[in-house]
């Protein structure tokens, strides 16, 4: 059987730019006067700059990490981490300038806040441009605001949650983070409110040269839920962007709730953020990722499984291309009896992509009869990519299970004969067979954003047979 | 000091790069081992061998110490296949406390060997060692290492094989540990349609720290690399395993697979796993599998209605879980005496 090759795409659909307007661009760099000049900027209390300024502290001691993917091109020297565009936070589209309206058009944003959503909040560079929430969830006492709105609305709020669930000890590039971050979103379910509509904040970076770096904290009360659903993407440019969000996720006694991420940054993009959850008694976390998009990407959410009876799945895929080194995976934490994770990750790699696939499952001592399942499979798509596996785990007690299975290798050229015999081109027969590969992460995502997610992988998939 | 290092880096709070041991650890001084029984061997002993070089190193000073200050250089060219398996025992006693030692068999073109290297005594033991195994085209090694001491030891344990085309090497590891126990296994399968199985059994008691760094390079076509594990933590034993199978690019139509299962008897036993595939080829079938967690109640359960004491019914299992690693062993009464001895070592209080 002819090799089937699979040409590179130039050109998607995320990949248009507006021009480099802004109201202000930081200086590049980072140092104590950037950092007070961020804080100054969004007049902030006096709190928030003293946890900027210990976080630069912070960022200054620790080491880049010793593993993973070379980060050595990242000079923050060439990124400017503040980006203002020109205009401020507006309720309604009619009133977004029409440049960074067209761009959130063109993604699709307030199409889907029409037909499926409860809620909608825009980030453009280092501000939220737009947000809105659907009036009988207000009537509920949900909050859904941009964060910068949050510390000055509900500031005893924040400051309970704030930094909580993610210290910004946790890593140099969490530390980073904290030093300068702006924009994101706050939500708040309060107790027993389901929302039957998903919540989506999308951000998008069109500033060269720059970073992102946005803080969503959300808090579901006890047996509230929610579906909460991120995008990302950003026009390609010569030099690096750096991507260093967080997000701070608190699912208390009885709750649950999905988080769902599409991330399709630039492929200039490196993406370090971070994502943690901590889960409460009886409560259940969920995480479904497709990771497209970046240059460099290390992205591990984190669940802790701290109430009794609480339970997380993970459902991820990455697809690295030409020139890509996604290091993604997950990590959980078992810290009370009765407590359960399920993992199921897949990777593909092509065009001398590299996807790794990283995870941790941790399980102390006072975890009795707790269960772990995962299973991690990459799927290589010719001769030049990688894909590896690390998975780590910690067990400090005897009465537990875990099993972890992964697989690694090409696609079977057995489905494909088969495939070709019933019709299908040879290109189509293993677009079908991605697909397939990708469906158990594509049904749990709402249908339009499956669609949406085939039709990515469809574009990375585009070419020819060789 | 640090040793062991895993061939690929992670999150260093993991605590599994490397395996943290105490200075104390290592023994400066180096006193003359004796008690060595070699059997089946001797046409193919060589006894003017020199010290030989080593790639993979396993840190601290232990390197250094092997190849300087050595007490033992075992070489064997092995130049025509025979039914006796060569059998090399190590007794360690008062007098023999220390051994520090490199050995090496050379399995010629077309030559099938069986090897037998036993480390054993009940005395606090120290041993630093290397194990080479040559496999040349063609030819097929099965080799069983035993290490059994009844005191609180350090055993510093690597090898380093090459299979070459067409050959076959399987290695049987039997570890009975007990205090520190830190091994290497490295293999790299150079030649197309070669194939390199590693079977590993533990059990360890007490404080013991068992560190295992397993890893298989495969460079050649159609060949095929399999490690598979099966331990049992006692008390407050505590395991590192780090594994790795590892798809060299042009290795086409090649398999891996790697399978762990560790078994935890006590509440305060502790395990680490962290089982690796790395791959740059695209047409290779690699899979690995580990799981982590006591004896199934269910097990137990059918076995004790059948008039079995819980502790029994946990015997049974175990071994039956070790039976399947060392199944196909070559000697089958030998097989019978380890299956006999992880019954003694399992003599525990839940």
């Amino acid at each position: 059987m002819p090799k089937t090759k699979v040409k590179e795409i130039n050109q998607n659909i995320y990949d248009f730019k507006n021009q480099d307007n802004f109201d202000f661009k930081m200086k590049k760099g980072l140092s104590e006067e950037i950092v007070r000049e961020i804080s100054k900027k969004k007049v902030e209390p006096e709190w928030v700059l003293d946890i900027r300024l210990k976080a630069l502290e912070v960022y200054h001691k620790l080491d880049l990490p010793i593993w993973g993917p070379d980060l050595s091109e990242l000079n923050m020297d060439e990124i400017s981490t503040y980006v203002k565009p020109k205009t401020d936070k507006k309720e309604s589209w009619e009133d977004v300038p029409e440049e960074i309206k067209d761009t959130f058009d063109k993604l699709g944003i307030p199409k889907a806040e029409h037909e499926y959503l409860a809620g909608v909040g825009a980030q453009y560079d280092s501000e939220v441009v737009y947000h809105s929430i659907k009036n009988s969830l207000l009537k509920q006492g949900v909050i859904y605001t941009d964060f910068d709105s949050a510390i000055r609305d509900y500031p005893e709020l924040v400051k309970e949650y704030f930094t909580k669930c993610v210290p910004l000890f946790d890593h140099k590039f969490i530390a980073l983070h904290y030093a300068v971050f702006s924009g994101g979103s706050f939500v708040y379910v309060p107790k027993g409110v389901k929302l039957e509509m998903p919540l989506q904040s999308y951000f998008r970076l069109n500033s060269p040269e720059s970073g992102q770096f946005e803080h969503t904290l959300i808090i579901v009360d006890e047996g509230a839920s929610l579906h909460f659903i991120e995008g990302c993407s950003a026009p390609k440019y010569n030099k690096v962007n750096l991507h260093a969000g967080c997000v701070e996720l608190f699912v208390k006694e009885g709750a649950s709730l999905r988080y769902s991420t599409i991330e399709n940054w630039s492929k200039n993009m490196l993406n370090l953020n971070t994502k943690k959850a901590i889960v409460e008694k009886d409560a259940k976390m969920e995480w479904v990722s497709g990771s497209f998009g970046s240059k460099i990407s290390m992205l591990y959410p984190m669940s802790i499984l701290k109430g009794e009876n609480s339970k997380t799945e993970f459902t991820g895929i990455s697809f690295a291309g030409k020139g890509q080194n996604l290091d993604n995976g997950f990590k959980v934490v078992h810290l009370a009896p009765n407590t359960s994770s399920v993992v199921s990750s897949r990777s593909l790699s092509k065009s001398g992509g590299v996807a790794t696939y990283r995870s941790l499952v941790s399980i102390l001592p006072e975890a009795t009869n707790s269960r772990c399942s995962i299973t991690c499979d990459g799927l290589m798509l010719d001769d030049i990519s990688r894909s590896d596996t690390i998975p780590f785990s910690n067990v400090e007690v005897d009465d537990v299970e875990i099993s972890h299975e992964a697989k690694v290798g090409k696609i079977s050229e057995k489905a494909i004969f088969y495939l070709m015999s019933r019709g299908l081109s040879e290109e189509d027969a293993k677009a079908m067979i991605v697909r397939g590969f990708a469906n158990p992460i594509s049904k749990e995502l709402p249908l339009e954003y499956a669609v949406e997610m085939n039709r990515l992988i469809n574009l990375e998939l585009e070419g020819s047979i060789g | 000091m640090r040793l062991n290092n895993s061939p690929i880096l992670t999150t260093r709070n993991y605590g599994i790069n490397d395996a943290k041991v105490d200075d104390s650890v290592f023994c400066q001084e180096i006193t003359p081992f004796e008690n060595i029984i070699i059997e089946n061997a001797d046409s193919f002993f060589n006894k003017n061998a020199k010290k030989i070089s080593f790639s993979k190193k396993i840190g601290g000073d232990f390197d250094l110490q092997l190849s300087q200050n050595n007490n033992a250089v075992l070489n064997f060219e092995i130049d025509k296949s025979q039914e006796n398996p060569i059998c090399i025992s190590f007794k360690f006693d008062e007098n023999n406390k220390m051994l520090v030692e490199q050995i090496v068999f050379n399995i010629k073109e077309n030559v099938d060997a069986k090897l037998i290297v036993s480390l054993s005594g009940e005395v606090d033991a120290y041993h630093n060692g290397i194990v080479k195994i040559n496999c040349e085209k063609n030819s097929k090694a099965e080799m069983l290492f035993i290490t059994d001491f009844e005191k609180e030891s350090v055993n510093v344990l690597r090898f380093e094989n090459s299979v070459d085309e067409a050959s076959k090497l399987k290695v049987s590891l039997v570890d009975f540990a007990n205090g520190h126990s830190i091994i290497n296994y490295y293999s790299k399968l150079n030649g197309d349609e070669s194939k390199s199985i590693l079977n590993c059994v533990y059990v360890a008691g007490g404080k013991t720290f068992v560190d295992l760094n397993f890893e298989q390079d495969v460079f050649g076509k159609k060949s095929e690399a399999s490690i598979q594990t099966v331990g049992a933590l006692l008390a407050e034993a505590r395991k590192h395993f780090k594994g790795t199978i590892n798809f060299e690019k042009g290795c086409k139509k090649s398999s891996g697979s790697e399978d762990e299962l560790c078994l935890l008897l006590s509440k305060n036993a502790k395990s680490k796993a962290l089982p690796m595939l790395l791959c740059t080829e695209e047409d290779v079938d690699g899979k690995h599998a580990s799981s982590v967690g006591k004896v199934s109640e269910k097990e137990l359960f059918y076995i004790m209605s059948r008039g079995f004491s819980r502790q029994d019914a946990i015997k049974l299992v175990v071994k039956a879980k070790f039976n399947i690693v060392l199944e196909n062993l070559f000697d089958v009464k030998l097989k019978q005496k380890l299956i006999d001895l992880v019954d003694r070592k399992l003599n525990y209080e839940e």
